[in-house]
């Protein structure tokens, strides 16, 4: 079920009115969620709610094992098992297809039979996004951080929550498991920073990204070779818009349905093009992800605390398993190791010129503007893996930028366009507030009928036809 | 451990009728305003019980869109939208 679509509009209005005539009956409310998410979820494939109802047994009863134990080797053996479960799951799902066309292709090379059979394996949406949930109770289990989920209907309705189940927030236990026992209300005030970011994500997603995608990405990486440097820009500074619109828009939509029902989500985006340096982009990028890989990979593996070289191994390493959290593919890891590698280098150049990478803050403005373009820049180069189906492709795409051919692409509504992207960003994080304030202010049926108009004016602009969000297939 | 930035409490005790009004008006004013687009969208759909039911219940709101001529915004923007090529499949 698509956020931007007529079905979703039926079961959120469905999903709204239950959740507030079940206010005061709390068990009632969370079995009221948690059927709603498992029919938002069983609406691509019904049979993979079978998965997330494993899932959210098996952890569950890991973390009752482990926080109920006194022995801490057994503590721990569970805690390995559940987080070997996890990623062998992930792993199966995600990852055979790829393992198995590299072991085929070495073992074609060598002129031996591949070992592995061929499986045509469906990838369950969102997977990717619930198990690292599952992963960070159990782990947050173990280390004492919460205490285990009240019951089973709290940890799956945790687990399967609709609003974040396919493409983030990856959302805290911490965060999200208190909120289910006693969830907020929102107030006026509150509600009108939802809408204003349900309409700023409709907008991302339906206008700004859709277009981007259709007139001039896709066109240029699916033929790259038939295109020049013109071209290869436009496609190159589309996708960094693009993919911006289209991520942080479901994020913002997230965050908006999830309150208008009582739960906070924490922030995804806060303007992430505006860093001055990569470690800021990744403060400001997919900010639940960046904090998980920090908090659960980069800090157990000894983050910062040894040698230089320990930590750009930890760095490096840290970004190449998030590059394949992103994708099975070389390309992702390819994208990983180009941040892993940029972040350890910006620490050298920072450590030498004896100061921290954060001092970018205390920067003169010119120089701030300066590394910012340079940031975005660097981060712009990186998508090229990222959006690129091979490397081939790839190839032909940077190649493109030195061949000298008119633009087949350019469209008079471009900039406009892009910079209607890029300036959304001004929206992000905090900042939102200061524009709902004057929304608050209006009578509700005045809100009512604005956000009517508002979202008909959307819809009339975007194009015909909503495509998935791009997340879906991480 | 730093904390991971949050959005900022939403706990009040007071019932939030505006709230629900607001969704309510704006559901409907949607409703209003799309009524034709809904109904085109149902027409779309393949023959069988799933079209007859979306169809059923599409027809009430494009009637009362028509008879107000509210559908005029959406398609006004759309044209517009055409023209300056904003308007593609996707």
């Amino acid at each position: 079920m698509l956020f931007p679509t007529v079905v979703f509009a039926i079961f959120f209005a469905v999903v709204y009115a239950g959740r507030w005539a079940l206010r005061g009956h709390p068990r009632a409310l969370k079995w009221f969620l948690l059927a709603a998410s498992y029919v938002f979820y069983g609406w691509w494939d019904a049979r993979f709610v079978l998965l997330l109802v494993a899932s959210s047994v098996v952890n569950h009863a890991a973390a009752l094992w482990v926080a109920k134990s006194a022995d801490p080797k057994l503590r721990r053996w569970v805690l390995i098992g559940a987080v070997a479960l996890n990623l062998g799951t992930l792993g199966f799902f995600k990852y055979y297809g790829f393992l198995f066309v590299n072991v085929a292709r070495l073992s074609a090379a060598l002129g031996l039979p591949c070992p592995l059979p061929a499986l045509e394996i469906i990838l369950p949406v969102g997977i990717s996004f619930f198990t690292f949930q599952a992963l960070s109770y159990v782990m947050d289990v173990y280390r004492g951080v919460i205490l285990p989920a009240e019951g089973l209907v709290d940890f799956a309705l945790y687990l399967a929550f609709f609003p974040q189940l396919v493409a983030g927030p990856i959302v805290r236990a911490s965060v999200l498991l208190p909120q289910l026992s006693q969830p907020g209300v929102p107030t006026r005030e509150t509600a009108a920073v939802a809408m204003v970011w349900i309409f700023s994500g409709l907008f991302k997603k339906v206008v700004v990204a859709n277009w981007l995608g259709v007139q001039v990405v896709d066109p240029v990486y699916d033929n790259p070779e038939l295109f020049g440097r013109w071209d290869a820009c436009l496609a190159l500074y589309g996708y960094a818009v693009q993919l911006y619109c289209d991520f942080s828009a479901y994020s913002d939509i997230a965050i908006g349905v999830a309150r208008l029902l009582g739960f906070e989500f924490p922030v995804n985006f806060n303007a992430p093009y505006w860093a001055a340096s990569v470690q800021e982009f990744w403060r400001r990028w997919h900010v639940s992800l960046s904090t998980w890989l920090r908090d659960y990979l980069y800090v157990p593996m000894g983050g910062s605390r040894g040698t230089e070289r320990r930590t750009a191994w930890n760095l490096i390493a840290t970004f190449v398993l998030g590059g394949l959290w992103h994708g099975a593919g070389w390309n992702f890891v390819v994208w990983g190791l180009l941040h892993g590698v940029y972040l350890t280098v910006e620490r050298r150049i920072y450590r030498a010129r004896g100061g921290a990478v954060k001092a970018t803050a205390a920067m003169p403005l010119w120089m701030r503007a300066l590394a910012r373009l340079v940031t975005f820049h660097l981060v712009v180069f990186t998508y090229v893996f990222f959006r690129a189906r091979t490397f081939a492709d790839a190839g032909w795409l940077l190649g493109a930028l030195g061949r000298a051919a008119p633009s087949q692409c350019w469209h008079p509504m471009l900039p406009w366009v892009w910079l209607a992207g890029f300036g959304l960003q001004a929206l992000d994080g905090v900042r939102v507030e200061r524009v709902a304030s004057l929304w608050a202010r209006w009578h509700p049926v005045v809100q009512g009928i604005v956000a009517a108009v508002v979202i008909t004016v959307i819809f009339a602009l975007g194009p015909q036809g909503v495509a998935p969000f791009i997340y879906f297939q991480f | 451990m730093e904390p991971i930035p949050t959005c900022p409490a939403t706990r009040a005790t007071k019932p939030p009728r505006a709230v629900h009004l607001a969704v309510a008006v704006g559901y409907l004013g949607l409703l209003i305003l799309n009524g034709v687009q809904l109904e085109r969208a149902a027409e779309r759909l393949e023959y069988g019980p799933r079209r007859d039911l979306a169809c059923a219940m599409a027809r009430p709101f494009a009637t009362l869109t028509r008879a107000l001529h509210a559908h005029g915004l959406r398609d006004r923007v759309a044209a517009w939208a055409q023209k300056v090529g904003l308007s593609v499949r996707s």
